[in-house]
């Protein structure tokens, strides 16, 4: 018997008789097969490095992605069960719900006649705002939402730089319209998502249940069904209507932050928002990756180190300031 | 996720011998790291979290596929080879090697091997050459290819139970179970 011959065995390039040979050897004493184990160990310890087939590589944690992505939105769908009974119980609640509250409410009532109301919520906060007339607006970081009393000018209407999610309140005869930067979108009842924030490339407008109608610059009218979403490039002036199938725009509702097939640069923006924080890329080749996710959003450092885990990132943190670098 | 796959799948494959298991024991280690994302400490080494992971899982494999192999005559080749990878798997030098020590040892043992028998080394671990390939490609006899090679394997066991020594007791090994947080 000689180490040759192991080793051949080990390497799985041994012939019928080497192998034969080496289960002799091995069959009479523990201290040879522990031998064996060591070497086998040896073996497989050296070879970690070994090149996997990349299509099979990537076949399988497409697959992995895939389940956990299944799993996330099951556990959305418990979520979104519990905050419905909690809404019901709490119907006159004024604010809440989303976690953080952090907003200023400057009644201008008094310096003029028209009653302003404005709501500015602050990067790093997040805050639900229950409207005079029953309707409820999730507001998200850095976003900022101003009304004229609707009893007074007897009109539902809103303002939006940044991003909403609104539940209107049922009401036939006082259409609710909400003004973003170039787009008005106007509803009976219904819940709906508006991403309009200064500086963003597109606007987008995602419904979730009921109707509306947007009017955009061009003066044409588009009318979205459930599911739809609708986003208009401010530079290009161009806008698109597609079916949407999952719940992406509406995510950080939850508390997630998600992304489907963006550059880090548009998700920099959202954990800059999100978190207060600012964001640098260390060299070019980092924002040319294409990310999808969708994560938890409740602390800076497990959103972080996901992203570095799951992907191509490494990532320094200073203070407010995060730098990314590819790996 | 990217980088863990590849040395996790080798390592899985290494014991397993077969493709389709070692991907459903991946699939398990992932998804239970993912269940588990919240309850990882900032500080948690995940290289040992998810060796520990991959080498239980495994572990778990192998007993479940040997029960299926155990009365088929047929498949006798199959059972005895899980059976030395159980064992292999149980050796508590396993228990250090999730530190990166181990490895770092490893790279350091192979790169103080002499030119050529390093060079053989890699061309079969790391490339993943037959020895007669290599024997082709270096213009060495496989004899030359085989003995470099049994050196290296040996010469790197020794430095691992050198370095992380601990006595090997298969009985008490083979009734012991695993367990990760």
């Amino acid at each position: 018997m000689t180490d040759e011959v192991l080793y051949k065995y080990i390497s799985d390039q041994a012939s019928a008789d080497e192998t034969l040979e080496v289960r002799e050897w091995t069959k009479s004493s523990d201290e040879r097969k522990s031998e064996l184990a060591r070497l086998m160990n040896a073996w497989i310890l050296s070879g970690l490095d070994h090149v996997v087939d990349p299509k099979l590589k990537n076949q399988e944690i497409e697959r992995i992605w895939n389940i956990i992505r299944q799993i996330t939105i099951k556990e959305q769908k418990k979520a979104f069960r519990i905050r419905f009974i909690r809404y019901a119980a709490a119907i006159l609640l004024l604010i809440s719900l989303s976690g953080t509250i952090g907003y200023f409410v400057s009644n201008l009532s008094s310096m003029s006649n028209s009653e302003i109301t404005e709501i500015i919520v602050p990067k790093g906060q997040r805050s639900t705002v229950l409207l005079p007339d029953g309707s409820t607006v999730q507001l998200n970081s850095d976003s900022h939402l101003s009304f004229s009393s609707f009893s007074k000018t007897g009109k539902r209407k809103v303002y939006l730089i940044g991003e909403g999610f609104f539940n209107v309140a049922h009401d036939k005869a006082h259409p609710f319209v909400v003004e973003a930067t170039d787009l008005q979108v106007e509803v009976l009842g219904t819940s709906f998502n508006i991403s309009s924030y200064p500086g963003d490339k597109l606007i987008t407008t995602y419904l979730q249940s009921g109707k509306v109608k947007i009017s955009d610059n061009s003066k044409n009218d588009v009318f979205l069904n459930p599911n739809e979403a609708y986003s208009y490039n401010t530079i290009t002036h161009k806008s698109v209507k597609e079916k949407i199938d999952d719940q992406r725009f509406s995510d950080w509702t939850k508390g997630l932050l998600t992304i489907d097939g963006e550059k880090i640069g548009e998700f920099a923006k959202k954990l800059e928002r999100r978190f207060d924080i600012q964001i640098e890329f260390g060299d070019e080749l980092v924002k040319q990756h294409l990310y999808t996710g969708s994560i938890k959003d409740q602390d800076l450092i497990t959103v972080l180190n996901a992203l570095e885990f799951a992907s191509s990132i490494k990532y320094e943190r200073i203070g407010t300031r995060v730098i990314f670098y590819s790996k | 996720m990217d980088c863990w796959y590849s040395r996790l799948f080798n390592f899985a494959n290494g014991y397993l011998n077969n493709v389709e298991n070692a991907k459903e024991v991946l699939q398990d280690v992932f998804l239970k790291l993912w269940d588990n994302r919240q309850n990882l400490e900032e500080n948690t080494n995940l290289n040992a979290y998810l060796y520990t992971l991959t080498r239980n899982r495994c572990i778990d494999l192998i007993r479940r596929e040997r029960l299926m192999l155990q009365f088929r005559n047929d498949k006798k080749e199959e059972y005895l080879r899980l059976t030395e990878s159980f064992d292999a798997l149980s050796d508590p030098i396993l228990d250090n090697l999730f530190a990166n020590e181990i490895q770092d040892e490893i790279h350091r043992t192979v790169a103080r091997l002499p030119e050529q028998c390093r060079k053989v080394f890699i061309l079969s671990r790391t490339d993943g050459l037959k020895n007669i390939e290599i024997s082709k490609s270096l213009h060495l006899s496989e004899k030359t290819v085989e003995s470099h090679l049994t050196k290296a394997l040996k010469t790197i066991k020794l430095a691992l139970e050198q370095r992380f020594p601990g006595s090997l007791n298969l009985m008490l090994i083979l009734t012991r179970t695993f367990s990760v947080r």
